[in-house]
């Protein structure tokens, strides 16, 4: 269990790196660099910007020690410095610190860092509010519904779950704020002030980023139910007598949530990067429409620093989940 | 077994009738269980009625989706309501020539939604052609090879599948937006390679699973014995093996790829509003989503269209990915 733990952990080194490379490297295709959209700046305001930032130097590998001593260039100790000079390893660097530098859009006062630290608690929020609704609706509607089977409920949680499902949460959140607005008066939109504290703003948000989840704790739920339902366990159970809330809670249900364990991983993964364009929508105070607004006026720093720690939360609750399944379920364990 | 019979068994009609009856290939089988499946069939009419949508929005739209110009120019700035609506202001009372009403520049929404039809079905087919592409290709070698090759690509697939989706999007957007690439087509052409960039690792793996498993049973050991080549035991007994579950994964990839672009063009990164009057792509329902959202309040279905639009394509595709996979592999009911 601790080797395959260490395992779990050490592959997401991979997919960081690969996420910090292709990031930088794309950020860097792009013509024109961050401060040519906002305004005419004059020349040396432009190179003092970019010294600030560290973007006069080269990208990848800064060869300014070269030419004073040429013979020495073979020396690979060079290209090493050189690389760790360059702007990509500045970034690798300072990223492996947990420093990002500061965003361009606050000109260097504040940095990308404290932009997360001071917005992400909100998405947290989100997430959370989210997460709690999938299920606390999901897995009750799902029992209900495998309890009974062909039911008139069973057939309504199979329409709810399929509109979840395919239906994506921006379309939704479209759909409800079109509601809200226009049949039932009340205003979706709640000013910035509401996101502090954990208050029900969050609620309506909330609902429509977990509803997809919702949905698929809902299927999943039912089906692994109707599964654990036709056991050789569950029935010894009942001949035994016990009543069937206690064959339901311990017996049918510790097994049945197996698998909507599993889903987690990538629910919680949906559930992050949805929330950007929920928090666009709803015009939620969070890190996600904070990424939303980098994005269009370019901010690379803070498209770079945000993207890092979007995947690593990602791959992290991703490894959590595996580590979870493998300890919900002996078998698993036993196979690693 | 019938070796030794001494009594005639006379088979019944029911069973001469069984008998008499040409065999169903896998293929007769599965569009007999789908044609069954009432929600993949209403799904699959839709979805060819919207193909037809697509194809012929020039005579089907009721007015061209780019701009008004002359006489209409005056109507700019004021959103005509839906026809049905009568407004106090006689610009903005519904006219039966504009059925859901115009946007802020005096476009005809409903026309705009015909012609955002091609730009969703677009994108929805070809990066789901072009990641089954890249997905089998890598999930055949990869399964058939084995050894180094196989491990890998599978490292390279595991670290591409573990990549964010949309967030990865959103960077290439970005990145490549400005650029010729970008601008080529209406930023068409950057979107079937940015939604492709990513899904066809879960492909990869997919098939890769489905070859490990084929190549141990019998058919292809006779092919193997009877001097086959590896080629050719691969494309002609292997591939069409693995064909279900790939058509299905097909399925599921159109409705993500269609949604993506949504998104992208919702957060003004994907496709580029093209202006001009016989453009083939001028607008996508992302980008009607994120106009209409200004008029939130003075035109509705300016927002209302495209969201139900986008909803039911969506639907639409989900429910024939779940018919196909309940037609194509029955084990799973």
């Amino acid at each position: 269990m601790f080797g395959y733990f260490i395992r779990r952990v050490l592959a997401i080194i991979p997919v960081l790196v690969v996420v910090a490379f292709v990031t930088f490297a794309m950020m860097k295709a792009t013509k024109g660099g961050p401060f040519d959209a906002n305004e005419k700046l004059s020349a040396t305001t432009l190179k003092a910007l970019n010294a600030k930032f560290g973007l006069n130097k080269p990208v990848w590998i800064n060869t300014e020690g070269f030419s004073e001593a040429k013979a020495e260039s073979s020396n690979p100790l060079h290209w090493v410095r050189g690389f760790l000079d360059s702007q990509f390893g500045n970034f690798a660097i300072n990223a492996l610190k947990g420093d990002f530098g500061p965003t361009y859009q606050s000109r260097g006062s504040e940095t990308v860092q404290e932009v997360i630290a001071r917005r992400f608690p909100v998405s947290l929020r989100l997430g959370l509010m989210a997460t709690i609704f999938a299920l606390i609706v999901g897995i009750p509607l799902g029992i209900m519904s495998a309890l009974r089977q062909n039911t008139f409920l069973d057939y309504l949680s199979l329409v709810i779950s399929t509109i979840g499902i395919s239906v994506p949460s921006f379309v939704v959140g479209v759909l409800v704020v079109l509601l809200l607005s226009r049949v039932l008066n009340i205003k979706p939109i709640q000013p910035p002030e509401a996101w502090n504290g954990f208050g029900r703003a969050y609620i309506v948000p909330g609902i429509v980023l977990g509803l997809g989840t919702m949905a698929y704790v809902t299927r999943l739920t039912r089906s692994s139910m109707l599964e654990v339902k036709r056991q050789d366990y569950v029935r010894t159970a009942q001949a035994k007598g016990i009543a069937s809330m206690v064959i339901i809670g311990r017996h049918m249900l510790r097994n049945a949530l197996i698998p909507v364990v599993t889903i987690l991983g990538p629910a919680l993964a949906n559930l992050i990067t949805g929330s950007f364009i929920i928090e666009s929508i709803f015009r939620v105070n969070g890190l996600g429409q904070e990424f939303v607004t980098a994005i269009q006026v370019r901010d690379y720093a803070m498209i770079m620093g945000t993207t890092l720690f979007f995947a690593a939360l990602i791959a992290l609750a991703n490894v959590l989940v595996d580590l979870t399944y493998g300890f919900l379920d002996p078998r698993i364990r036993a196979k690693k | 077994m019938t070796t030794t019979s001494s009594t005639k068994v006379v088979p019944s009609d029911d069973e001469l009738e069984l008998l008499s009856r040409p065999p169903r290939s896998l293929w007769g089988d599965a569009w007999r269980r789908l044609r069954r499946n009432k929600l993949a069939m209403i799904s699959l009419i839709y979805l060819i009625i919207l193909v037809f949508v697509a194809i012929f929005a020039g005579p089907i739209s009721p007015q061209s989706p780019g701009r008004p110009t002359g006489m209409e120019l005056r109507e700019r700035g004021t959103f005509r309501q839906a026809a049905w609506i009568t407004d106090a202001d006689p610009r903005r009372t519904g006219d039966w020539r504009f059925v859901l009403g115009t946007d802020s520049a005096g476009g005809d929404i409903f026309s705009r939604l015909i012609y955002g039809t091609r730009v969703s079905l677009i994108v929805g087919f070809i990066p789901m052609i072009l990641t089954l592409l890249i997905g089998v290709i890598v999930g055949l070698i990869s399964g058939f090879a084995g050894g180094w090759v196989d491990d890998l690509l599978m490292r390279f697939t595991d670290v591409v599948f573990a990549l964010p989706g949309l967030l990865f999007f959103i960077i290439m957007q970005t990145a490549f937006g400005a650029t010729a690439l970008g601008k080529a087509f209406n930023g068409l052409l950057l979107l079937f390679i940015t939604l492709s960039i990513v899904s066809w690792a879960s492909v990869a793996r997919l098939v890769r699973g489905q070859v490990l498993s084929l190549k141990e049973k019998e058919f292809v050991e006779a092919a193997r014995a009877v001097g086959v080549s590896r080629t050719a035991i691969l494309i002609k007994h292997i591939l069409p093996n693995t064909l279900g579950p790939i058509i299905v994964a097909g399925a599921f990839i159109v409705p993500n790829a269609i949604i993506s672009e949504a998104v992208l063009s919702y957060l003004g990164i994907g496709i580029t509003p093209d202006l001009s009057p016989n453009a083939p792509f001028p607008t996508s329902w992302g980008n009607m989503i994120l106009l209409g959202q200004g008029a939130i309040n003075s035109q509705p279905w300016a927002l209302a269209g495209p969201a139900i639009a986008l909803a039911s394509i969506t639907i639409a595709f989900v429910a024939l990915g779940d018919g196909l996979r309940d037609a194509l592999d029955p084990r799973e009911q």
